[in-house]
């Protein structure tokens, strides 16, 4: 017998070609492969056919190592170009034998993609589908959703999205947001001299959202995550504490405004009352002068110490309203699940009543040394009866100064999503809830009831008892209700900035899914006036629970707003009461693009497709788009058969010249009946 | 809660690498954001679970997103005169904001504020300014209005608006031996 390797050529295919299909053994048969020091791009692999279904007959560390070849386009590693084999244990291989039937080289040519049915578990046995997740090669799908599938369908290789934490949790089990910071809101620098209350508001906001993030079980939180919850408490308290600096200080200098024409009245009263008085009682004016001047002089030093008090009080105030201020928000994140104006409100005009009562008790000694010239002045009444002081340090412009009015930029944003329109500070609002807290104080407290320690200090406020969160306050007029929101209502478009006012618009929902949609189109039904630039669009709702869908506006040259535009739809909108339908009314010409012909049509995605014509400028550039067949090339029909639009109307230029145009659609109610004569003008270009 | 219909989702035009658990590459993922859905992102995690993110959504926004420090640093080895670090906004403003307790901070050998209008700044608190050497104010015209201080014109204090018209007016300050 001739031994068979003496015959064999030793060249690859020409003593037998045989693929084979195997697997990845688990990452412990793979040595120092897989610890740094390997050799090669090799693996263990247990091919079917050649190798027993048992571990036990052969174990994994006995199987022969496989050679990976590379595609061309990874790299060799050679001048410094390569790209790593992304074997991982468990994966399923296809390759052939180097030495034919001998069947002791195997090399790896590529690998079979794993599917949602490839069982993602611990290792069990040879063959059977397992986990490449390893010791060392770990995620629990917190920040990255854990995935082990690479098909193409959509719930292959999950990505985090940018949207918060609570949105991504109400959406689905797998979906993870991409950052822990999207859906706070920032207020940025500004000129405003109330900026502190939006400074304020937004903090308590954006602590309420991150407590939410940390549990949606606050009252039962206990060990760390009551830890966390307590630091984050202290973070904003020290914060708050700082941008409330703004409010005592414009407090206190507005009652000192307020005191001074007071003081000076009752000075020049004293003078003529001591004058009179001594004048009745000797007939000789020099001596009544003198006693006069006398009782004035005698009040300087307790007029001084009033306005030696000046630099303390702020400090004194501020030195103690911490204690004040984690209280009432520890009260806030245990009551409030959804953060609604008036809890704001409330907020504020606790800090008010905090900054209130600390004047008083902090200048009522030295009033009290002035009293007979104070006529009766009450510091805290005065405090209670002037909105304004809250409002901080309005100066009046001088002639060569600009007006810096807020609605010119952008005062806060919303990170993840952009330009958030500023709410605007509810003074008035604010001084009421204050003194509507104060009273019920008071009057508890006449009443010999027991409002508690905090409630003593700065007044019975909503955001101090759960009850705020109790549905039986919703849908009660003039309520403050921070509870879960009962209804959503319908989408709001809120439109901002760049100088103007007045605009308004109402959305058009599309890719309906129950009672939510996506935005596809704006109705303007109001153009506004006064738009330097094209003004910011905000599409939000009551509930925060639809997400990306940006608009962006256009204006003419008179500072009105013409349409709004729809950049993104976004989804889950509450659309309200049932959906009116709507047909594309014309078309924005947003770029108008360069290169094009009169000649090159346009096509759009609503039903089976429009088409329709362009003018462009002798340069190629679009400057009008017009419908010449509403509804198909091929079957005129009626005009009142136009078409209604249920998704995002999309245009598709068809030129083989021009480029970067951007063209949307503008929307409009669809017409109940169309006049015959419309029907004409629907020329059908194509067919004819 | 509920989503798109996938008819109106682009997956056709998807691509994606991962490279395990740490590392993806995300081309125009059709899941919507906040910003509408994903041109494309750059998305890293940590062993400790830190993020970091760059992206650009179909809004047009581009995200930088880091979980902690970033760190920018240029000019190792610029010219001295030169521009290491050049930040522009081409229409809009620039708004650096230190959230929770955190400064802003600017040091440098000289610092120069140019603004073609108006600056202004808001302090809630204290405004310190100090020069070791001098500090000159410069303008038409330069107004000061307090309370109190000695930098308080002697109509805008509070004792003066307390005493003015009075008997008392020109005394006060020999009674109290000091400037109102």
């Amino acid at each position: 017998m001739l031994d068979s390797s003496l015959v064999q050529s030793k060249f690859v295919g020409r003593d037998g070609f045989r693929w084979w299909i195997g697997q990845i053994p688990q990452v412990s048969a793979q040595g120092n492969q897989v610890n740094g020091g390997g050799w090669g791009n090799r693996s263990k692999v247990r091919i079917m056919g050649y190798h027993p279904y048992s571990a036990v007959e052969l174990p994994d560390e006995d199987l022969p190592w496989a050679q990976v070849l590379l595609p061309t386009t990874a790299g060799t590693g050679a001048a410094n170009s390569g790209s790593n084999v992304k074997l991982h244990p468990g994966d399923t291989v296809f390759g052939f034998f180097m030495d034919g039937d001998n069947a002791q080289i195997p090399v790896i040519v590529g690998c079979f993609g794993r599917t949602s049915q490839v069982p993602s578990t611990d290792y069990r046995g040879p063959f059977i589908p397992f986990t490449g997740y390893t010791d060392k090669i770990k995620n629990d799908g917190s920040r990255n959703p854990k995935n082990e599938t690479n098909e193409q369908n959509a719930a292959s290789a999950k990505a985090p999205r940018n949207v918060s934490t609570q949105q991504a949790q109400s959406i689905g089990p797998k979906e993870v947001s991409y950052f822990r910071g999207i859906g706070d809101i920032v207020s940025f620098a500004t000129t405003s001299p109330s900026s502190f209350i939006n400074k304020i508001t937004t903090e308590v906001n954006n602590l309420v959202q991150k407590i939410q993030k940390i549990t949606s079980d606050i009252k039962n939180a206990a060990g760390r995550v009551k830890d966390l919850i307590n630091k984050e408490i202290k973070k904003v308290t020290a914060k708050i504490q700082k941008i409330s600096s703004g409010l005592v200080g414009s407090m206190i200098n507005g009652l000192y405004q307020g005191m001074a024409p007071v003081l000076n009245a009752g000075l020049k009263a004293l003078y003529k009352t001591v004058y009179s008085t001594v004048l009745a009682a000797t007939k000789i004016p020099a001596f009544a002068h003198r006693a006069g001047v006398a009782a004035q002089a005698a009040l300087v030093k307790p007029i001084s110490e009033i306005q030696n008090l000046l630099p303390c009080i702020a400090n004194k105030i501020l030195g103690t309203i911490a204690g004040t201020i984690g209280s009432v928000l520890s009260s806030v994140v245990n009551n409030v699940s959804n953060f609604v104006s008036c809890v704001a409100t409330q907020f504020v005009a606790s800090l008010v009543n905090f900054v209130i009562g600390g004047v008083g008790s902090q200048i009522s000694s030295a009033m009290q040394a002035v009293s007979k010239i104070s006529g009766g002045f009450s510091v805290t009444g005065f405090l209670r009866g002037n909105s304004s002081l809250i409002g901080g340090l309005i100066g009046s412009l001088s002639c060569n100064e600009v007006s810096q009015n807020n609605t010119s930029n952008v005062q806060q944003w919303e990170i993840g999503k952009g330009a958030k329109q500023d709410p605007g500070i509810p003074i008035d609002d604010i001084l009421k809830s204050a003194n509507e807290a104060d009273a019920l104080a008071q009057s508890a407290i006449t009443l010999g009831e027991s409002v508690g320690g905090l409630a003593n200090s700065i007044g019975m406020f909503g955001i101090l008892n759960s009850s705020i969160s109790s549905p039986s306050l919703a849908g009660i007029v003039g309520a403050c209700y921070a509870g879960p929101p009962v209804t959503c209502g319908k989408t709001k478009i809120n439109i901002f900035g760049t100088n103007g006012s007045g605009a308004t618009a109402i959305p058009v929902f599309g890719s309906i899914v129950g009672t939510v949609g996506s935005v596809i189109g704006a109705i303007i039904t109001n153009s506004g006036s006064g738009y330097d630039f094209p003004p910011f669009v905000e599409i939000t709702d009551a509930c925060n629970q639809g997400y990306g869908a940006i608009g962006r506006a256009m204006i003419n040259d008179n500072g009105e707003v013409t349409s709004i535009y729809i950049v993104s739809e976004g989804e889950n909108y509450p659309i309200g009461s049932e959906p009116e339908e709507h047909i594309v009314e014309n078309i924005d010409v947003v770029d108008p693009g360069t290169g094009y012909k009169n000649t090159d049509i346009v096509q759009d995605n609503i039903g089976i497709g429009n088409t329709y014509i362009i003018e462009t400028t002798p340069d190629g550039k679009i400057t009008k788009i017009k419908p010449i067949n509403i509804l198909t090339a091929t079957t005129p029909a009626p005009a009142t058969a136009l078409q209604t639009v249920t998704d995002l109307p999309t245009f598709t230029v068809k030129s083989e010249t021009g480029s970067g145009a951007i063209i949307k659609a503008n929307l409009a109610p669809k017409p109940k009946s169309v006049p015959q004569g419309q029907i004409e003008q629907n020329i059908d270009c194509i067919t004819k | 809660m509920a989503q798109r219909p996938i008819k109106n989702q682009n997956w056709q035009g998807r691509s994606f690498t991962t490279f395990g658990p740490k590392f993806r590459i995300d081309m125009a993922n059709p899941q919507m954001g906040l910003n509408g859905s994903s041109v494309y992102d750059l998305y890293a995690v940590s062993d400790n679970g830190d993020i970091s993110l760059i992206g650009l959504s179909e809004g047009g926004m581009m995200h930088v997103y880091n979980d902690n420090t970033i760190e920018i640093v240029g000019g190792e080895k610029s010219e001295t005169t030169g521009v290491d670090i050049m930040i522009t906004g081409k229409n809009g403003d620039i708004c650096i904001t230190a959230e929770k307790n955190g400064q802003v901070r600017i040091r440098a050998s000289s610092i120069v504020i140019d603004a073609d209008m108006d600056v202004t700044i808001n302090a809630g608190n204290n405004l310190k300014l100090k020069a070791a050497n001098k500090i000159d104010l410069q303008s038409n015209i330069a107004n000061c209005d307090a309370l109190a201080g000695n930098l308080a014109p002697q109509e805008t204090t509070f004792m003066n608006k307390v005493l003015k018209g009075t008997y008392v007016s020109d005394l006060a300050a020999g009674i109290l031996g000091k400037k109102l």
